[in-house]
């Protein structure tokens, strides 16, 4: 793990430059820079929500494109915490995570309720809470499942859902629980009422699993396995159920499809953002729209992309025409 | 490697003159996840192994070198999670299989890296709140870090700050599964 001395003063010496430019740019400029372009494209997350007319940008405000106005979203009071924002799919109600164990619900309108423990089921199985993981996504607008695993143990897995009208937790058998292909699951999307996107990471590479799961229902082995795919990079994915005769899966991210078995986004910034459709019955991908800004997200009507360019969020339709941008607020310029 | 045979060549031969420890890793990464090792076998994954073996004596005949062989052995993906694959190598390819102690990344793209802005270091993911001990290994895998130079410098100087880093070498013989140095 030696790292040449002289290298690492040079690569010091221009890291400090960089940041020196950047602080002074931060200093004179109440908005994004130029110079935070490329962090800001892949840290500043656009989530359209199915109206079409507004976004959430960054966790942190609601955007109504028509009226060009940011709104902050009501969060957590405590602010040292990195809340991560979980969408329902109604679109109406918002769950909070600290990363760890606390779940605060709360909705887009802007209430906040009160703060939810999560069970610790792993402690039965004397593992070491320290590096026990929950994963959180909603299974429907009215039940929040959680899948608990340890990092450093291949353990079964534990989860459990919590229903939001009555407040109270269930813990399923531990072979109802999710089979990611690799042990760390880190996100669940729901496409819809039983399909969901599994993503799961391992040593670099990155696993989409798409599956029927409806624990609900069944007691045990309630996922079965539609398909899957394996990035070499832990690039944001967005996806999205495509309506049809066949079941299919809008793939967005910055990847190119390769030869291979493994989908090629190691130089994701080089290949821009591209939107795929992958066919589930026969395996196929098949390019809708490539060389989109990076992070562009499509609307629900697939009439427009967003997107997070330096000054802000921009607005445009698919194959050019006028481009609106709107800066960004402050606090995400500070991110 | 997405490098030409040569280079190839040449950054492995520098590994090894500058003493750092060569790690087998098998030949095409495959299987990675847990569904393609229980769909694989152990001398499937056995061969894998020993073909990137002999891979690299090759390149290196072709280069009048001597290839002096591996000291150390990494499943691909989740291997390190299936027992008899582990086995397989502490007893079968005779090499240790690596481990790590601690694991950095960038906020938010991993779940089990839950202690987000570590230490302090806005942007900076850690499998633990603590600084890692001198001897641990960590693990900062380079497909995380793309575009976020500024924030793995800024971990790189903290690190620095606090522990002392070593080559991975000599691996002590005698393990099957190390998390270097015991």
């Amino acid at each position: 793990m030696r790292v040449p001395e002289k290298q690492v003063n040079a690569t010091m010496l221009v890291m400090f430059l960089v940041l020196l430019a950047a602080c002074r740019a931060m200093t004179q400029e109440r908005f994004l820079t130029p110079a935070d372009n490329q962090y800001k494209a892949t840290t500043v997350p656009l989530v359209w929500l199915h109206t079409g007319k507004h976004l959430l940008v960054g966790d942190q405000w609601l955007f109504s494109v028509d009226e060009k106005k940011f709104s902050p979203l009501t969060r957590p009071e405590e602010e040292k915490v990195l809340w991560a924002l979980l969408l329902s799919p109604d679109n109406k109600q918002i769950l909070w995570f600290d990363g760890k164990k606390r779940l605060i619900p709360g909705g887009i309108e802007g209430n906040i309720n009160d703060s939810i423990v999560i069970p610790s089921w792993l402690s039965d199985k004397h593992i070491n809470i320290t590096t026990s993981v929950n994963v959180v996504f909603w299974l429907n607008e009215h039940v929040i499942f959680v899948q608990q695993f340890d990092a450093e143990q291949p353990a079964p897995y534990a989860c459990g859902y919590f229903r939001i009208d009555n407040e109270q937790w269930t813990r399923i058998p531990d072979n109802a629980c999710l089979e990611p292909s690799f042990l760390h699951l880190f996100k669940v999307s729901a496409l819809t009422d039983d399909l969901f996107m599994l993503y799961s990471a391992g040593e670099g590479l990155h696993a989409l699993d798409l599956v029927k799961f409806t624990p609900l229902t069944q007691t045990a082995a309630t996922q079965t396995l539609l398909g899957e795919i394996t990035l070499d990079a832990l690039v944001p994915v967005q996806t999205q159920i495509q309506t049809g005769n066949t079941l299919a899966v809008s793939l967005n991210f910055p990847c190119k499809l390769a030869s291979g078995k493994t989908i090629r986004c190691i130089e994701a910034g080089k290949q821009g953002q591209a939107i795929y459709e992958w066919s589930v019955n026969t395996g196929a991908l098949k390019p809708r729209w490539t060389d989109l800004p990076e992070g562009s997200v499509l609307s629900p009507d697939e009439q427009r992309f967003a997107w997070v360019q330096a000054d802000g969020v921009c607005i445009g339709k698919p194959g050019g025409g006028a481009v609106v941008c709107t800066q960004l607020p402050v606090s995400l310029s500070l991110q | 490697m997405e490098r030409s045979p040569k280079q190839q060549y040449l950054l492995v031969k520098r590994m090894i003159d500058e003493g750092h420890a060569l790690g087998n890793h098998g030949y095409d990464h495959d299987p990675a996840t847990r569904r393609g090792y229980k769909s694989s076998t152990t001398s499937e994954v056995k061969k894998d192994f020993l073909d990137n073996h002999d891979k690299f004596v090759t390149l290196f005949s072709k280069h009048k070198g001597k290839f002096t062989g591996f000291t150390c052995a990494r499943l691909p993906g989740d291997g390190r999670f299936m027992h008899e694959y582990v086995a397989m190598i502490a007893n079968e390819i005779k090499l240790p299989h690596v481990g790590w102690n601690v694991e950095f990344s960038t906020n938010g793209l991993m779940g089990h890296l839950k202690h987000k802005d570590w230490q302090g270091i806005k942007g900076v993911a850690g499998s633990r709140d603590t600084f890692p001990a001198s001897t641990n290994i960590i693990l900062m895998h380079d497909r995380h870090w793309r575009g976020k130079d500024i924030v793995l410098t800024g971990l790189i100087k903290q690190l620095k700050k606090n522990v002392i880093f070593q080559t991975l070498t000599p691996v002590p013989s005698g393990h099957s599964v190390i998390k270097y140095p015991k």
